[in-house]
């Protein structure tokens, strides 16, 4: 995609089940479930209870140099991620500023702080909103700040698809000569707002997530992070730097249908994951895993589960695929970062972590799915699927 | 190649209106109150607002479940689909065993709070009436993507479609990626732009942040008070040149070189930086707005290396339009190339004394310009430039 080639050299996670990366990994190998009955949130008078939360999480370590103070969980979250990454990269930011930026995806970050006072307004209380700490530009530019980081400083609120289009942009950015190495990835927190969408559409599973589960309900919303240090392969080369694959190419498409039901056809999906693949120079048959979105709704599995099977072939029927947000829930704008944290890792070890929950596989999804326990696989190319709200549709390619 | 452009303002339906009301240096403030069901009303502003736009007028029918950010944008891209001459052709789609559909046009929006009044109504209505009485087609609205999202579906447009928040550099983001994304052969045409609308809670913020609003806003002038805020959308058709020499397009001006810097506590520095990746320049198409501490970074970042350039500030008379503003800028220097004309500063008289020689003008002036730099600037230390030369 690139003359320069892009490759990814740091990872860091903020989830409901690890707080960084290695235990998140580790639990996610082991099949375990951070969605629950929600605690700090009230979800009362809702068609579900569940959420992925991320519970006695302190992100005050991770602000070394500016003031956690004021700050929203969003911006919170994303300056612990960030910071792990740039650690996990072991690449001196502050000393290249000029030439490292930060690209970063959500949904609602920021903004259900707002919610609350709000309300308190509407029941005649005099309270300031002023929207300073509310601005979603702070999930990039306080991890810019606290990381000196002094290049391009971007957000990408592309719905559930955001992740993945921070990623993809920020690999452009390099390519294009922007900057050497640019963090990249998303964040989102938990919004009462969006629980009510989502149950208005009845879109939420009343007990766990279940992708491609013949008797699948919806989704659960979650919260985290992930972020990713991407850098030109030349600079990572010249300083030694560990590498865990390459972002090989990536798609951007919309469904151009409808505001919240995928096209039936999975057309965006498919032209993306089609993109992506002619980005990186690459053939459908040499693709060793595929991360789904797979959010567990009637709607978005069965598509993409078609999606993938005319863009893969008859190969479909043994392509590992998987979709972690049946341990994660839906993580919003950090879904599909968090999942490409998944992808390197995976390339790395050779294992393809389990998609739990599922009960009876939907005949009407006829894709290779990874159930419970995860499978042994070398991955030289993989898929990292994100479809959002109003047909925002990102797919990324990570290759060894 | 920029080929078309769109803009809904308070000048207007149109980018041809908009145009008139810089060039004249005429500004549209008036007091404007937004409203929120519900809410505690909020005392008057001076603001460059969208007075009177009968969505259903310009767009016809389909617009349930389209909020007004939406439509204003779906209108910009109607008006720059006409401008450039693309209204009538088809858009190419490949059906499910196309390769990749390399015809698709794509959407790159840059905003800074799109959502953030349908997301509070949709919260205060399910507080007030109960999760099961809020209005269905609300919650897809609360987004920053609602916009873009809703240009690719009224228009089938299935290329790349992106959104950009990046303060007040958001559009100009998008219009500079969506340049790249062009000349990597990804795609043909993308309709590249900005929303922003003037929202119950962006003007309360204003006046709760302490922020000065002027009546007028007198960019780099000694008397200059505050900013104006003002509302529009705007959309710039970005068009790969083979694309648009082979169907005989007009071309109104070149995207050049694309820059983003990020100085927190020195602002000026961002700008100094992005204007010399820019490039020379015969005019700049500043972020002046009247600001005092922000008009004072910008024009120290202009006269460090560009003290000879003329300076445009158009928030002068259209106002702060802050995730849109870049395009608006984008927009009054695309037609400044074309036309051969700097635009005057509005509410511009005497150079502020204490600001560093620049050579700002309450007067157009008349003259070929070869290329032109966008500047936007934001109090956080973001800066980014555009660079754009007159068409070959």
């Amino acid at each position: 995609m690139t003359d320069r080639g892009v490759v990814v050299t740091g990872l860091g996670v903020v989830t409901s089940i690890g707080h960084s990366v290695e235990p998140f990994w580790r639990a996610l190998l082991a099949g375990a479930v951070g969605t629950g009955p929600a605690r700090t949130i009230d979800l009362a008078g809702l068609r579900s209870d569940r959420a992925g939360e991320v519970l006695g999480f302190d992100a005050a370590p991770y602000f070394r140099r500016i003031a956690i103070a004021g700050h929203q969980r969003a911006t919170r979250l994303a300056v612990a991620a960030a910071r792990m990454a740039a650690d996990d990269a072991g690449v001196a930011l502050g000393e290249i500023g000029e030439r490292a930026g930060i690209v970063m995806g959500a949904v609602v970050a920021n903004r259900p702080g707002l919610e609350a006072p709000y309300l308190a307004l509407r029941g005649g209380a005099a309270v300031e909103l002023s929207l300073d700490n509310h601005d979603v530009c702070l999930i990039a530019e306080a991890p810019a700040i606290e990381l000196g980081l002094r290049g391009p400083v971007l957000v990408l609120p592309t719905a559930c698809a955001a992740g993945n289009s921070a990623i993809g942009c920020a690999a452009d950015l390099i390519g294009d000569g922007h900057a050497d190495v640019m963090l990249a990835g998303g964040v989102d927190e938990l919004s009462p707002a969006m629980f009510v969408m989502f149950s208005q559409f009845d879109s939420l599973s009343p007990d766990v997530l279940r992708p491609f589960d013949r008797d699948r309900r919806g989704l659960i919303l979650s919260e985290g992070a992930g972020v990713v240090v991407l850098e030109s392969a030349a600079h990572a080369e010249a300083r030694g730097a560990r590498i865990y694959g390459r972002v090989a190419g990536h798609g951007n498409n919309a469904d151009a249908h409808d505001m919240t039901h995928p096209h039936p056809d999975g057309l965006g999906a498919e032209v993306a994951m089609r993109a992506a693949l002619s980005d990186a120079g690459l053939a459908a048959d040499q693709v060793d895993f595929v991360c789904a979105h797979g959010t567990g709704t009637p709607a978005n599995d069965g598509i993409e589960a078609r999606a993938i099977r005319r863009v893969l072939g008859d190969r479909a029927d043994h392509v590992p695929v998987t979709s972690i947000k049946a341990s994660l829930g839906h993580c919003q704008g950090a879904a599909s970062a968090i999942e490409a944290v998944a992808c390197l890792l995976a390339m790395r070890d050779g294992v393809v972590p389990p998609t739990m929950n599922i009960r009876t596989l939907d005949p009407g999804c006829p894709i290779d799915v990874v159930m419970d326990r995860p499978r042994a696989q070398r991955i030289d190319v993989a898929v990292n699927n994100a479809f959002g709200f109003g047909g925002n549709i990102s797919c990324v390619i990570f290759a060894k | 190649m920029i080929t078309g452009l769109g803009a809904v303002s308070a000048y207007g339906l149109g980018a041809d209106e908009l145009w008139r009301g810089i060039l004249a240096g005429r500004s549209c403030v008036a007091p404007a109150a937004p409203a929120l069901e519900d809410l505690p009303a909020i005392p008057a502003i001076p603001a460059s607002a969208i007075a009177a736009f009968s969505a259903r007028d310009v767009l016809g029918k389909g617009l349930r479940g389209v909020c007004r950010e939406s439509q204003l944008l779906l209108a910009a891209t109607l008006f720059a689909r006409r401008d450039a001459g693309l209204a009538d052709s088809p858009v190419a789609r490949e059906g499910r065993d196309g390769v990749v559909a390399r015809d698709a046009e794509g959407v790159f929006a840059g905003t800074r709070w799109a959502g953030l009044e349908d997301y509070l109504h949709f919260h205060l209505e399910r507080s007030i009436w109960g999760p099961e009485k809020v209005s269905p087609t609300r919650g897809p609205n609360t987004g920053f993507n609602a916009p873009a999202s809703h240009v690719s579906i009224r228009y089938d447009l299935q290329g790349p479609n992106l959104t950009f928040a990046s303060r007040t550099s958001a559009s100009l983001d998008a219009i500079g990626h969506a340049a790249d994304w062009i000349r990597k052969q990804r795609v043909k045409i993308v309709y590249a732009g900005g929303i922003e609308s003037l929202s119950y809670p962006r003007v309360r913020h204003l006046l709760a942040s302490g922020q000065p609003i002027a009546e007028a806003a007198r960019p780099f002038d000694a008397r200059r008070t505050g900013a104006t805020p003002g509302e529009g959308a705007v959309i710039v058709v970005l068009e790969d040149a083979e694309h648009a020499r082979a169907r005989g397009a007009r071309i109104l001006a070149e995207v050049g070189a694309w820059a983003m810097a990020f100085e927190p506590a020195q602002p000026d520095r961002a700008a100094r930086r992005v204007l010399r990746a820019a490039g020379p320049a015969d005019a700049i198409f500043g972020a002046g707005s009247g600001d005092r501490a922000l008009d004072a970074w910008e024009a120290a970042a202009i006269a460090a290396d560009h003290a000879e350039v003329p300076v445009c500030a158009v928030k002068g008379a259209a106002g702060e339009w802050e995730g849109a503003s870049g395009a608006l800028q984008v927009l009054a220097a695309s037609r400044a190339l074309a036309d051969g004309v700097v635009p005057p500063t509005a509410g511009f008289e005497r150079l502020d004394p204490e600001l560093p020689a620049i050579r700002v003008s309450g007067a157009a002036r008349a003259g070929r310009l070869g290329s032109v730099a966008v500047v936007t600037l934001h109090g956080s230390g973001r800066a980014s430039a555009l660079a754009l030369r007159a068409a070959p």
